[in-house]
């Protein structure tokens, strides 16, 4: 398996459709916003109304809990951006500037 | 003990941290006082109305109260979204102003008092406009299920006809964009602190141990450099409309267009209260947790100590 990278793949919920790849930042406290940049990719717990100001900027979102109905979910749809939600450990998974893609029409993240 | 985390069931985006013993004692049980008020006042009359009207037509024992709870979930899809507009929110934004403009009272009794009254007035708000979830996820439930039923095409999502309303946390999005690429600094003042004094009670979770949004500066200050110089929200707001349009003139569908725009209009009006709800249910936690604060530093207990104790242990 000499150069090959293993690619790991972490399966949630479709809470908005779309494709991207990008830097991945998690964030678990809207108070530790300091690490996140525009375009970055918002791996979080949850969401709630503090963090609408946010997705806008992320250019995803992937959570730890949530459904189709979570806030997550809505306010991706509302901005075009895609979410996968209900991950159960996406932010135990994923690391701060890894890559990852977030495919929101599947509701699969890989990590790259 | 009733905790926070029982609730976990109805959203488990919610109440997912450790409930202070403040909130425990303070505020939990008159949520659970209001909940068995508006069970006795408003949902088991329902039921009972409806079930004894079933039960003269149907002599079946348990018929009429499968039936009698169905109609009622139909009755309050149908009606909750007005009761929420035309009475449940202004009676609650009454209760807010009153709450916002109260003194924080010299004499500490006064001010026990004063926190017990805006807490009461916090929870028949809690409770109330929480009930009114039935209507906002029921009917995004409901045409989930409608949806492939009447839908041609079968290349359908549903949720794109539920995107592009307006609602309160786009418009704390836009006024937060305002006061950042505002450059007059002495009209920046007034409008930051104007954008505190409307949005700054959002909150994370259900607890008045977690400080609200305007008692996080840093995280606003990050937020408002990162929206200074963009596209204004109310412009891309413009294209989710504009996607939600294209996605209205596209569906194929066995019934009636008329039928089907009233359906979708009927839903969107409900699911935009959900954001909506959210926003003024807490939206009383700032003040209530400023005079919390300040009756700690006359009884000097830390901020970090204050919503360990009970609401018994505090009032002493």
């Amino acid at each position: 398996m000499g150069g090959t990278k293993e690619m790991k793949q972490i399966k949630g919920l479709s809470g908005s459709r779309g494709l991207v790849t990008g830097k991945a930042k998690v964030i678990l406290d809207i108070e530790n916003l300091k690490k996140f940049e525009k375009g970055d990719i918002l791996i979080t717990v949850s969401t709630s109304p503090q963090w609408t100001p946010i997705i806008r900027f992320a250019s995803a979102i992937v959570t730890d809990i949530g459904g189709s109905l979570s806030h997550a979910a809505i306010i991706s749809r509302e901005f075009g951006i895609p979410a996968v939600v209900g991950t159960q450990e996406a932010t135990k998974l994923i690391k701060d500037g890894q890559k990852v893609t977030v495919n929101g029409t599947a509701g699969v993240v890989e990590i790259l | 003990m009733l905790e926070l985390r029982h609730f976990r069931f109805l959203n488990p985006e919610w109440f997912r941290k450790p409930q202070s013993k403040l909130e425990a004692t303070l505020r939990i049980p008159l949520v659970t006082k209001e909940i068995g008020i508006l069970a006795l006042t408003r949902v088991f009359p329902l039921i009972a109305i409806f079930s004894l009207t079933i039960r003269f037509l149907i002599t079946f024992p348990i018929i009429p109260i499968v039936l009698g709870v169905f109609l009622y979930i139909l009755f309050e899809l149908w009606v909750l979204e007005r009761w929420y507009k035309n009475n449940l929110l202004p009676y609650h934004i009454k209760n807010i102003d009153f709450v916002n403009k109260m003194e924080i009272p010299v004499d500490s009794n006064a001010l026990i008092g004063n926190i017990e009254k805006s807490i009461r007035m916090s929870a028949y708000g809690i409770v109330r406009i929480g009930y009114v979830g039935l209507a906002s996820w029921g009917w995004e439930m409901l045409f989930k299920f409608i949806y492939p039923l009447i839908a041609r095409d079968k290349e359908y999502i549903y949720s794109d006809l539920l995107i592009g309303m307006p609602n309160k946390v786009l418009e704390f999005n836009q006024t937060l964009w305002e006061v950042a690429n505002e450059t007059d600094n002495s009209k920046k003042v007034m409008m930051y602190q104007s954008f505190l004094d409307k949005f700054g009670s959002v909150v994370d979770d259900m607890d008045l141990s977690f400080r609200t949004f305007r008692e996080k500066p840093n995280a606003i200050k990050i937020l408002l450099d990162l929206n200074k110089d963009t596209i204004e929200p109310d412009i891309d707001h413009q294209k989710t409309l504009n996607r939600y349009q294209s996605t209205l003139n596209s569906v194929k569908l066995i019934i009636p267009f008329p039928f089907f725009i009233n359906l979708v209009n009927k839903v969107r009006a409900n699911v935009v209260l959900r954001e909506d709800r959210r926003f003024y249910e807490f939206v009383m936690d700032y003040k209530i947790r400023v005079m919390i604060l300040e009756l700690g530093k006359r009884k000097n207990i830390a901020e970090s100590e204050l919503f360990n104790k009970s609401w018994e242990e505090l009032k002493k």
